[in-house]
Parts: structure tokens; sequence; C-alpha cells
């Protein structure tokens, strides 16, 4: 069977009314991976970081070093895995080493 | 009646992707965060965030992946049904000139520490190393130029140092030489290369 074709057909209309929500936008995915993963490599270096304390070099010495992790005559925050290291090297080099009271 | 013409065509390749120039080294403590991506290719970022540079090397920075791979096998078959990976070494090597005590610990093992103290009376300024077998781990950034002229970062959250290290002292044959080799110890997926690809747009 075949369609007149003076058949009705539904006129779809171009333009939205103008009382119907605009459509969402796409989103963008790309950019939203792109937030996800710095959102994470901040997380994961907040994680690894740790808490901090807080020691100074006491006379006669001016500065100690451990690694990458240098103290001073004030107060120098280091992360707290470090402190054993820090301590028992400073041990070694005949450094005094104070820790901050809290 | 003959078929049509048999074309060779090889594809094009792109010269402005062959890269060469030296990358530059950086050490932190493990945790230390690397700078914004605007700030990637600016020196100081680095250093202002803990970072230390490496300085001058011999030869340049060397990255050496070495995968070592198990064929698993079936009789019916001569060639291995598969290859898996049963161990993987990343290691970043070079040799630094610079002489300094930092770089003189960071080759041995990053394990010793340096006390400083001033000039006073009767008593010279000096910084002692004194060395240990405790070695400790660290990061490390190697950054270099990608083909479109911006930074290119390899990220290695955690390393340590554990090579052999040989410093030859001669009159006027070579500079001292402190060869480094840091050894990947964190887990591959936490390694990373960020390349930047365009000027943020506003």
């Amino acid at each position: 069977m075949t369609v007149p074709s003076d058949a009705v057909t539904e006129v779809i209309p171009a333009v939205p009314a103008a009382d119907e929500p605009a459509p969402e936008p796409e989103e963008d995915l790309s950019a939203k991976a792109a937030d996800l993963e710095t959102q994470l490599a901040e997380v994961r270096a907040a994680a690894r970081s740790g808490d901090v304390i807080r020691l100074k070099v006491e006379d006669p010495h001016v500065g100690f070093a451990l690694g990458h992790i240098n103290v001073g005559t004030d107060y120098t925050e280091v992360p707290v895995s470090a402190v054993a290291a820090i301590m028992e090297g400073a041990a070694n080099s005949g450094v005094t080493i104070t820790q901050e009271e809290v | 009646m003959a078929g049509p013409p048999l074309v060779y065509s090889a594809p094009n390749y792109t010269t402005t992707n062959v890269l060469y120039g030296v990358g530059i080294l950086f050490t932190a403590t493990v945790g230390t965060a690397v700078p914004s991506d605007q700030n990637l290719g600016v020196a100081s970022s680095w250093t202002g965030l803990g970072w230390a540079y490496v300085g001058a090397t011999e030869a340049g920075v060397t990255v050496t992946f070495n995968p070592t791979t198990q064929d698993l096998n079936i009789e019916e078959q001569p060639t291995p049904i598969a290859t898996v990976v049963s161990t993987a070494t990343l290691q970043v090597t070079c040799s630094l000139s610079e002489e300094t005590l930092f770089n003189v610990n960071l080759a041995w093992g990053n394990g010793g520490s340096i006390a400083v103290t001033p000039a006073g009376a009767g008593q010279p300024g000096k910084s002692v190393l004194t060395l240990s077998t405790n070695f400790q781990s660290m990061a490390c950034a190697l950054v270099g130029r990608n083909q479109l002229g911006y930074a290119r970062v390899l990220n290695i959250p955690s390393v340590m140092s554990a090579g052999q290290v040989q410093t030859a002292y001669r009159r006027a044959a070579q500079q001292r030489l402190y060869p480094l080799t840091l050894n990947t110890i964190c887990a591959f997926n936490q390694i990373t290369w960020t390349d930047l690809t365009a000027i943020a747009t506003s």
C-alpha cells in the first residue's frame, strides 16, 4: 500500500517555543576529566605530605640538611615522616635539633 | 586485460616531531607539589616549591625503561600466545658535573646529612657531609621542551639513588664527575608525562 502524496504529515517546528526550556549544553567531558585529574593529584599530594612539625638547629650550627629537607636556626616545618631520619642524621653529625613545643 | 595500476604510497612524516635538547632534572622530597600547569616550564616555579636542580651534567640526562617479559606458550603453537611483563625498571641517569656537597650526597644515595657551621672566632665556616647507607627516597622530574616550544614533564613521585659512583680526580683530562642513578620505586601508574599543548584561553 502506498501513501498518497497528499497525506497529512506532522510538521516539526524548527525553533522551540519561547516557553520551552533551552536544551542542556553538552558536557565537555575532556575538561571534566582534566578537572578530576587535577583534583586527584592534589588529594594524592596532600595524602603524601601528611602532618608536619617544626624543628630548628641550635648553636654552634646554623643549618642542617638531610636530603632535600633543610632546617635552619628559625623553626622550619618538616614532614613528620622525615623526623626520625633527621634526628638520626643530626646525632651522627653532632648537630642539636630542637622541636617546637606545642 | 591488465588490472588497475599498483600504487606505492608512503605516509607523510613530521620532521617537527623529531625533538632534541637537554632535559632539566629536578629532585625533591617525596610529596612535593609540582608547579601549576601554567608554570611547568618556569625554573623558578620549581625551585620555589622546594625542587632542587641538579645543575650541569657531563652528557645530559638519560631515561631508561627496561621491562623484562615472559612469553606464555602452548604446545599447539610455536609462537607465544601472550607476552606479559614480569619486571620493569625505570632509571634516570646522568653524570653530575657540579661538585657540591648536595650533589655528592645525591649521587651517594641521598642518605647523608649536611651540618653547617658559621665562621666565628677561631672557627672557619664549614659544611660537613656525614654519609649514611640509610638511603632516602625522593621525587624527581625531568623537564624538556616539546615540539610546540612548551614544557613536557616526566614526573616520577618516588625514586632512590642507588648507582655505582666512581669519580676520577684528574689534572686536566676531565672534570670530576658524579654518576647519578635514580631507580623508580613507585607504582608505574603514578608516573606521568605532562605535555603543554596550548596557551590558556583567558
